[in-house]
């Protein structure tokens, strides 16, 4: 059953690319042909005298030229077409963007346990996207971490069919999975500086696995998307299984509706299966609501969202004894003041395995975005660890940039 | 997989009557404007962006992706002004027909010659569009153009309704042109004039009208005005005698207005697109709009 899926997934990802590929070279897509005839090669000059031209003188023939226009410093130079003398040029690089995080952390600990955040200023990640189509029929994106500024990590890197078979979007590599709203989300679009309790108790660093992605936009009035993943289960937390031939399987519905122009609501869920390290069946349900508000009137200066999400992981193993069960949710409401000003705050609540105690978190923040590029946020943690553990207090600094290529905004 | 193939194209056929409208979505309303007004009964317009909504600032919402889903043509401005939703929106929504080289996306920016080309870009210099300023459908005759390329993908898209699309197009470019003669005439007091704008997106406005604009009340594009910039407006404002401070009406006009307070300028605010108010529902709509709340402020 579980080579069999796999074997469906990728079978379909490899048929349907190579049948594009054929079905584009008999079709337009290519543009390698039998040999031009004479008249052909003729036409085609003039269509290339036609388009030279055109690249170089205004296009809109048909519009008369305001008299008197004031004189255009800014014209666009002319382009030093026709003179490529060399075979290198950077002209087909790919999206390149850069993304740093530098974090000040003050915590009341004076030695915390590994996990909690320690005071002092850090590098929190520096991350480079990078995106292009590989050729007509693939895309491709990769996406490289330095955690910390040091060791570097391939933190996504997959490549996609460009055409859609059967209205399927197919993706293979190394997936930031769709497991809610939290988990594909990289570090430096979090809402808040850091992790949630439940998400990091259920996944460590998040469930960033190599595995194959079909997703399928449901044909109904509204936005229902169904993803189905097949993962080759690595993640140290909830699978990991020492037997190498065990995958994991992951399953998500989305849907989004629009409440009014303004307003939009999201609810998710979705589930996980695999072996764990003590070879057992490890399964993570989540379920996830999200409402947004903005106007779009002022879609610049006024926004609110609200989102809550839950978590429930089973993982039996020896380490949690008779309690393998994690759950917990965070939610947190998001205000904007003004067009760079917005303010939020967060509560958690997380049940971990293992008999550990019950912890909460409040959180509040106040972030100042100068612009799309540019971030600076103040957080504010109260952390009761449980267990007659004492209270937590941490406060962080933390400044964001982004470099190059324009990020595309996820919803 | 033969039977399920076959099951397959007969929902397809099923789903798709032979009469159903050619479905185009638009990113903006000046666009969509234009294809109702070619495309007549023959297609089905949607527009994403509100008319009085900065179109640089849309969000890539998931419903907007089953819109683009059931689209056979997507139209955008182009030169980067959907660059933040418009790859997001066409990766997720699952139709091949909208991909940018595919016969059904149409970037109307093909078919006008851009202004403010910057062959190098920094983004020190603000949220600059390198390619050219995308704010073209501002100038009359850049609509023309619009309607003609929007002519040529309906009618090529729908081989059966290009007739009637010709015909509209004829119709629309002659009412177009006997609109501009009115536009025109009320521009003309304003002509060589210098004004100053709130966000660099009346280039093209300028250039037809013969205005120069002088100066504008963000310091860079999608940089809110400060307190010393708005000091160095006012200062132009009055040495170069500018008479209108022109701007959208999705903007905060606290700072225009206290610039017109500070000097013999007036503020003049405006939908600049379709839909940006109640009452500008057509391409038409909107010129009349604008050169007539400028002709009245010169009077006033």
């Amino acid at each position: 059953m579980v080579r069999f899926g796999t074997l469906i997934v990728a079978g379909l990802f490899a048929a349907s690319s190579a049948a594009f590929a054929q079905e584009a070279a008999d079709g337009g897509v290519s543009d390698a042909g039998p040999p031009l005839s004479p008249d052909d090669a003729k036409l085609l000059q003039q269509i290339e005298a036609a388009q030279a031209a055109q690249g170089s003188q205004p296009k809109a023939a048909a519009a008369p030229a305001p008299t008197n226009a004031p004189s255009d410093a800014t014209a666009p130079a002319p382009a030093d077409k026709g003179k490529a003398s060399s075979f290198f040029s950077n002209i087909y690089n790919p999206a390149m963007s850069v993304n740093g995080l530098f974090l000040g952390t003050m915590s009341s600990q004076d030695k915390p346990p590994p996990g909690d955040a320690q005071s002092g200023i850090a590098i929190q990640e520096m991350e480079v996207q990078i995106l292009a189509n590989v050729d007509p029929y693939l895309s491709a994106n990769v996406v490289f971490s330095m955690p910390g500024g040091s060791t570097f990590g391939v933190e996504e890197g997959w490549l996609a069919l460009t055409a859609q078979p059967l209205g399927l979007g197919l993706r293979a590599g190394q997936l930031k999975v769709p497991f809610g709203r939290e988990n594909p989300v990289h570090t430096h679009a979090l809402p808040f500086v850091d992790r949630s309790l439940i998400g990091t108790a259920v996944f460590g660093d998040g469930l960033d696995e190599v595995g194959v992605e079909a997703t399928w936009l449901v044909p109904v009035s509204w936005y229902l998307l169904f993803t189905a993943e097949v993962l080759n289960g690595d993640n140290p937390v909830a699978f990991n299984s020492p037997n190498g031939r065990d995958l994991a399987y992951f399953g998500a519905l989305k849907n989004v509706v629009d409440l009014s122009d303004d307003t939009t609501a999201e609810l998710g869920a979705q589930y996980v299966a695999g072996e764990n390290g003590a070879q057992e069946l490890s399964q993570v349900a989540g379920a996830h609501l999200v409402l947004k508000w903005k106007p779009a009137a002022f879609a610049t200066t006024r926004s609110g969202s609200l989102t809550i999400e839950g978590m429930y992981s089973h993982v039996p193993s020896p380490e949690h004894g008779n309690s393998p069960d994690t759950w917990g949710l965070y939610s947190y409401g998001q205000w904007q003041l003004a067009q760079r000003w917005f303010i939020g705050g967060r509560y958690e609540y997380l049940h971990p395995a293992g008999d550990q105690p019950v912890g909460m978190r409040e959180s509040g923040i106040l972030a100042f975005a100068p612009s799309e590029f540019s971030a600076f946020r103040l957080q504010l943690n109260l952390h009761q660890p449980g267990g007659g553990l004492p209270q937590v207090f941490e406060a962080f600094l933390q400044a964001n940039f982004t470099l190059g290529a324009h990020p595309a905004h996820s919803y | 997989m033969k039977v399920f193939l076959t099951f397959l194209a007969a929902l397809a056929l099923l789903a798709a009557p032979a009469w159903a409208k050619l479905n185009v979505v638009t990113t903006t309303q000046d666009p969509a404007a234009i294809v109702r007004a070619i495309g007549g009964d023959r297609v089905e317009v949607k527009a994403l962006c509100k008319g009085y909504q900065d179109p640089h600032f849309l969000d890539a919402k998931p419903t907007f992706m089953v819109a683009l889903n059931r689209a056979d043509l997507f139209v955008v401005i182009g030169l980067d002004l959907e660059i933040g939703y418009a790859p997001s929106l066409i990766a997720g929504s699952h139709n091949d027909a909208v991909v940018p080289g595919q016969p059904g996306y149409l970037d109307l920016s093909r078919f006008i010659t851009p202004l403010e080309v910057v062959p190098v870009a920094d983004r020190s210099q603000g949220d600059i569009h390198p390619n050219g300023n995308p704010h073209y459908w501002l100038d009359p005759e850049n609509g023309r153009l619009m309607a003609r390329g929007i002519a040529a993908k309906l009618g090529e898209l729908d081989a059966e309704g290009k007739a009637m699309y010709d015909a509209n197009l004829a119709a629309f470019e002659k009412e177009l042109t006997a609109k501009e003669a009115e536009w025109a005439a009320k521009m003309k007091p304003l002509s060589g004039d210098s004004v100053v704008t709130f966000h660099k997106s009346w280039s093209y406005f300028a250039r037809r009208y013969n205005l120069e604009v002088v100066g504008t009340v963000e310091p860079k594009p999608g940089i809110p005005p400060t307190a010393q910039h708005t000091l160095e407006v006012i200062k132009i404002v009055r040495q170069h005698n500018v008479k209108i401070v022109l701007m959208e009406n999705f903007y905060d006009r606290r700072m225009p207005d206290l610039i017109a307070s500070n000097t013999s300028a007036k503020v003049v605010q405006v939908p600049n697109s379709v839909g940006g108010e109640e009452s500008v529902k057509t391409y038409f709509d909107l010129f009349d709009r604008i050169t007539g709340s400028i002709e009245t402020a010169l009077q006033g």
